[in-house]
């Protein structure tokens, strides 16, 4: 009996203390739009008075809540969080983390490589061929990042004594656009040694993860899945993205 | 007479000749229909298609391109100046020749609200720029004009972004290009 998964081994995980880290972040362009859309609904109830001019500095508590749940960023951080629950990892083993800056980028990830088995990882954000992109830019971040303790190496999938492809546990998956099209993902695979997924084309936010469908932008609701949609802008072909698996040194 | 003449036409070939007009508007219609359709899907993707156009455009360092992107007269604002490309022009000819940036294709994009306001749209862009080896994000609002039915001039751009200071103004850049 596999009573800590429902009987069912192979739909659920077993709680192991593996941690699951999800990340977001977000660009100037996201926070003048935000701006722009609350204006009235700032004005009248959160009492306070903000420029629109895609700067953060004048934002309050209130202002940040509302945020971490209007943003299109944010919602789809949550509903991976969702989703690892609903697989049953237990609560307290997945840790979402808003990313403010490149500096908060340099501090959480020092902070996430103390952590003992990093199981996976998700990052919503902007992104380009060079890599994710947080608020106001990585720098050169990506270069330099620490190695996580990854859960475990890569597993070989073998059947019948033969070697057919990799599991794919632990995880990174990139879900900014044309993460997967320069050196970045193949770079962040083979220096963290992780199965890397990154974004072959623009990504857009959707309600579905197999075809595009458009969410409603400053909803709080989530559903919400950052991905590109390969064909004609319109069907994901590629899951969670194209696969960057490390290469033998 | 008249009544006669009309009387001996071939009631099956009037019922034709009606038929073929059916087929003729309703085809027209359709196309119209298909026309209208395809003009509204193109005038939704105006927005992200300039926004993308703008990395392909400055990544190139071609000054040819951006002639054709940007119009002589298209006003560039930066931290509170603003002056048109034509005078700017030999800047980004400068900064073309160094070549201390990098602007990959696919890193910018954005929208606007697809609202032609007075034939203007306001379209936030999200570009980032690898400058000295270092990637920084660079917002730019691009103003675009509508002229006619199809064609689109980029009215203004502006940021506070010191890349784009560098890039039309020349400003030279210290540690951080935000």
């Amino acid at each position: 009996m596999y009573t800590y998964c429902a009987n069912n081994p192979l739909i659920h995980i077993d709680p192991s203390g593996n941690i699951y880290l999800i990340a977001w972040s977000y660009g100037t362009k996201d926070v003048k739009e935000y701006e722009q859309y609350n204006e009235q609904y700032l004005a009248n109830n959160l009492d306070i008075d903000i420029t629109i001019d895609g700067k953060t500095d004048d934002w309050n508590e209130e202002i940040w809540d509302d945020f971490n749940q209007r943003s299109s960023f944010a919602r789809a951080a949550y509903t991976r969080k969702k989703e690892l629950l609903e697989r049953g990892i237990p609560e307290s083993d997945i840790e979402v983390q808003r990313i403010d800056s490149r500096e908060d980028l340099k501090e959480v990830w020092e902070k996430w490589a103390e952590y003992d088995l990093v199981e996976g990882l998700d990052f919503y954000s902007h992104g380009y061929s060079g890599g994710p992109e947080v608020y106001r830019g990585s720098g050169n971040f990506w270069d330099s990042a620490q190695k996580l303790n990854w859960g475990s190496t890569l597993r070989n999938l073998i059947v019948n004594g033969k070697q057919i492809g990799y599991v794919n546990s632990p995880y990174a998956a990139f879900y900014g656009c044309n993460t997967a099209n320069g050196e970045f993902a193949q770079n962040f695979a083979d220096k963290q040694g992780v199965a890397t997924f990154a974004q072959t084309d623009f990504s857009n936010f959707s309600r579905t993860t197999t075809y595009r469908s458009l969410i409603d932008t400053h909803d709080t609701s989530l559903d919400v899945y950052l991905l590109s949609f390969e064909t004609m802008g319109l069907i994901n072909k590629d899951g969670r993205g194209k696969i960057f698996i490390p290469q033998p040194k | 007479m008249v009544e006669g003449r009309y009387l001996s036409l071939n009631p099956n070939k009037v019922r034709k000749d009606e038929n073929v007009k059916k087929i003729i508007l309703t085809g027209i219609t359709i196309l119209l229909i298909i026309i209208i359709m395809w003009y509204y899907v193109y005038l939704l993707g105006i927005d992200t298609k300039y926004a993308i156009k703008f990395s392909q455009v400055f990544g190139s360092y071609n000054i040819k391109r951006v002639d054709q992107f940007l119009n002589k007269e298209t006003a560039i604002s930066y931290r509170g100046i603003t002056k048109t490309y034509e005078q700017l022009r030999n800047n980004v000819m400068v900064a073309f020749e160094e070549r201390r940036f990098k602007m990959s294709e696919g890193s910018s994009y954005g929208n606007g609200n697809n609202k032609f306001v007075n034939g203007v749209q306001e379209i936030q862009i999200q570009s980032y720029v690898i400058y000295d080896d270092i990637s920084y994000s660079v917002p730019i609002t691009m103003r675009l004009k509508i002229k006619g039915i199809n064609k689109f001039m980029v009215k203004s751009l502006s940021s506070d972004a010191a890349f784009f200071g560098y890039l039309f103004y020349r400003e030279s850049i210290k540690n951080d290009l935000d």
